[in-house]
């Protein structure tokens, strides 16, 4: 054998076996992402672990986990270390609680060519960044999102209900746009079987308004939007808590009185998304619709498909600061990258997933965020409701709270929020007490962590 | 056994004297009884402990009652098929909790569906929401948690009841007692030891009752079925408060310590007067 024959042989084996082992440690590889349920977990589970296993022989495995407890386990064995999840999904409010287990994604970012720009600026905040870890990045988005009104456009649109709104509350019918008018609508509409609505007699009870008001994350969910809307943030830039302004008296008193005279009581069992069902089947007049929701609202056969108004949430009038429309927090959530070996292979699958498959992942998840989604005629003509939807949606998405991304973030606020409006709705501390309670916790807390003196 | 059973206790006591939270778990900060103070200051974890009272007493009640009266008729001589009886009334008692309590959340109490508003409907009766009611919910975990406790007191009570010589109820019948005379005046004096063996284990597992409360009303509505142990939990894990949840867990543990001090100090004495 000559010289360059020979090295050409020795080049070539080592090139196959190069490729053989890439393939070899390739295909030993899996990532595991723990998730959090719904339509984007099913896209993952179902359409794009898949086809990213064919396309790179990387296994992908999507362990959706319970609501509740997806931070708790997550945060639970992040401490212990096991390293049971390469990536995990959470809600931006809790991203400061694992600030010690993830990784800082700048670096996989450059080199992967992952593109920020895609996302506004208000999500790149919210969904990318933390003061936990300042000046890095810690996640991307998935599935951001924020809560809007929906309204039952037959309803609203009836002559009689229309003349006999005015007669009662000398104004015309629309849909609300503060929530005080939001609380005359919700009692005009609320009516018990047997009686009229829109020229059909009601077999069912009629309800003015639902939101999730189950125990825990259900009601919370609900109430908080209330309270950004009012203009309370939790605390101020110095970390003096502003829940003590007796705006968070009013909100609650808002909300106990929708939740007690206007909505279903079955609405005390639901959690996120289950009310929408009631909507579509025809037996609320408003509610309050995550995107995800979307589906349920409009599924064909219902009442509220091809009929339903979307609109931002309405004001807060005299809210603190200042806002034309109510302010849901920016919710959804985003991935964050755990200290893994698995950390690069993850995060080019996010990469594959999110930025070269961007608008299959909004086909796919219903989600849409990034302005690939908002610019994409594809997706504004996938489904004929997205016309009235889409441009709702932008202009809720225009006005939201970004949730501080502190590590007491999730005992405070969340917590905090939900012990409040717990105790409020259900008589067991008076409002005072309830606010009184949640002040002392929330500067302890601080006090403690230092940012207090 | 002294590691197993002294280590978490150790751990736990050790954490309700320090500020930890689970969010920053490394900076733990020594603060003395100041947990206690605040957790016994705090008028929803006087409420909960008042709600695991009332929940255990109610769980005691039901539990033993009618495991003595399932136990006393599974025993009568009339009695068919008594291991298929047997059998049948041990489901509830293998039956994981949480499963138990979501098969009763779902199939039994639901307002619409459930089995009780159906029969309640039946007879022209309302159709409440149980475990929504702040009046009903804790009534409603009561029955349920019972209902998963009985067979282990039928189980205990059955295998007394088969120790009682034929001649004392023989005895009995020709003195012209009937049933429930046999049971009040012989069978219970029997049982006494017995009783209270069954009220201490019922009592120690409705105390930390956890896993069916939570299935069913997850401590709500309200507080309204909070007992210490969702109480704990609510603090440990959704507020992160680690120091808190074992000050919790850690006064659970002293309360019933005295408790079963003074139940196996009453059945010592039971078993001695028996003697």
């Amino acid at each position: 054998m000559t010289g360059p024959t020979r090295r050409a042989a020795i080049a070539g084996g080592l090139a196959l076996g190069f490729g053989l082992a890439t393939t070899a440690t390739a295909q030993d590889v899996t990532i595991r992402w723990a998730l959090h349920p719904g339509a984007e977990a099913d896209a993952v589970v179902n359409y794009f672990a898949p086809k990213y296993e064919a396309e790179t022989g990387i296994k992908v495995i999507g362990e959706i986990l319970p609501p509740n407890q997806l931070r708790d386990q997550m945060s639970i064995e992040a401490i212990g270390k096991t390293g049971r999840w390469d990536l995990g999904y959470h809600s931006p409010g809790w991203f400061g609680t694992f600030k010690d287990h993830v990784v800082d994604l700048t670096p996989l970012i450059e080199s992967t060519g992952f593109d920020v720009s895609k996302y506004p600026p208000l999500i790149v905040e919210s969904h990318m960044k933390s003061d936990a870890r300042p000046g890095e990045i810690i996640a991307v988005p998935t599935t951001p999102a924020a809560p809007m009104m929906i309204a039952r456009q037959d309803l609203f649109e009836h002559p009689d209900e229309q003349a006999a709104f005015k007669e009662k509350y000398g104004r015309d019918l629309t849909v609300p746009a503060t929530y005080a008018e939001w609380r005359d609508v919700a009692e005009f509409f609320t009516r018990p079987a047997g009686a009229m609505a829109a020229g059909e007699t009601l077999e069912r009870p009629l309800y003015g308004w639902a939101d999730a008001l189950g125990a825990g994350a259900g009601i919370t969910r609900s109430y908080i939007v209330v309270l950004y809307s009012a203009g309370l943030a939790g605390w101020g830039a110095d970390f003096k808590p502003d829940i003590d302004n007796p705006i968070l008296l009013e909100t609650a008193n808002w909300f106990t009185h929708m939740a007690q005279n206007t909505a279903p009581r079955e609405a005390q069992n639901w959690g996120f998304l289950e009310g929408l069902e009631m909507f579509r089947d025809g037996h609320l007049a408003t509610a309050v619709m995550w995107p995800q929701g979307l589906g349920t609202v409009e599924a064909e056969g219902g009442k509220a498909a091809g009929n339903t108004l979307y609109a931002a949430l309405p004001q807060w009038e005299g809210n603190l600061k200042g806002y034309e429309q109510g302010v849901p927090f920016l919710g959804g959530g985003g991935v964050f990258v755990f200290d893994t070996p698995n950390q690069q292979e993850a995060f080019k699958f996010l990469k594959w997933m999110l930025q070269d498959q961007e608008i299959e992942w909004g086909k796919q998840s219903e989600q849409f965020s990034t302005t690939g989604h908002f610019a994409s005629d594809e997706l504004r003509n996938l489904k004929p409701y997205y016309a009235n939807f889409l441009p709702a949606y932008e202009k809720t998405l225009q006005q939201v709270f970004i949730r501080q991304g502190i590590p007491e973030y999730g005992a405070v606020m969340w917590n905090g929020t939900t012990e409040f409006i717990t105790d409020v709705f259900s008589g067991d501390l008076t409002g005072e007490q309830a606010q009184q309670r949640w002040v002392s916790s929330m500067t302890e807390a601080f006090t403690a962590a230092g940012y207090l003196k | 056994m002294v590691i197993v059973v002294g280590t978490p206790l150790v751990m736990g006591l050790r954490y309700s004297l320090h500020r930890v939270f689970l969010y920053d778990f490394n900076n733990q900060v020594f603060v003395g009884l100041e947990n206690y103070w605040k957790a016994f200051a705090d008028p929803l974890f006087v409420n909960a402990l008042r709600i695991t009272g009332l929940f255990t007493l109610g769980c005691v009640v039901l539990s033993v009652g009618f495991g003595i009266l399932i136990a006393f008729l599974l025993n009568a001589r009339q009695v068919k098929l008594r291991p298929m009886w047997m059998a049948l009334f041990l489901i509830p008692f293998v039956m994981t909790p949480v499963v138990g309590g979501i098969a009763w959340r779902f199939f039994i109490w639901q307002q619409e569906f459930g089995v009780v508003n159906q029969i309640s409907s039946y007879f022209g009766g309302g159709m409440p929401f149980w475990l929504l009611e702040r009046d009903t919910a804790l009534y409603a975990t009561i029955i349920t948690n019972s209902w998963h406790l009985i067979p282990l007191a039928v189980l205990v009570f059955y295998a007394a009841l088969t120790t009682i010589p034929d001649e004392l109820h023989e005895a009995g019948r020709v003195d012209g007692a009937g049933p429930f005379q046999a049971l009040w005046y012989i069978v219970l004096p029997i049982l006494r030891p017995h009783i209270l063996f069954v009220s201490i284990i019922i009592i120690t597992s409705a105390f930390r009752e956890f896993d069916m409360i939570w299935a069913l009303t997850g401590g709500g509505p309200g507080r309204s079925t909070t007992v210490l142990s969702i109480f704990a939990y609510n603090r440990g894990i959704a507020n992160q408060d680690m120091g808190m949840a074992n000050t919790i867990a850690f006064s659970m543990f002293l309360i019933m310590a005295v408790i079963a001090w003074l139940y196996i100090t009453l059945y010592r004495r039971t078993l001695g007067d028996k003697a």
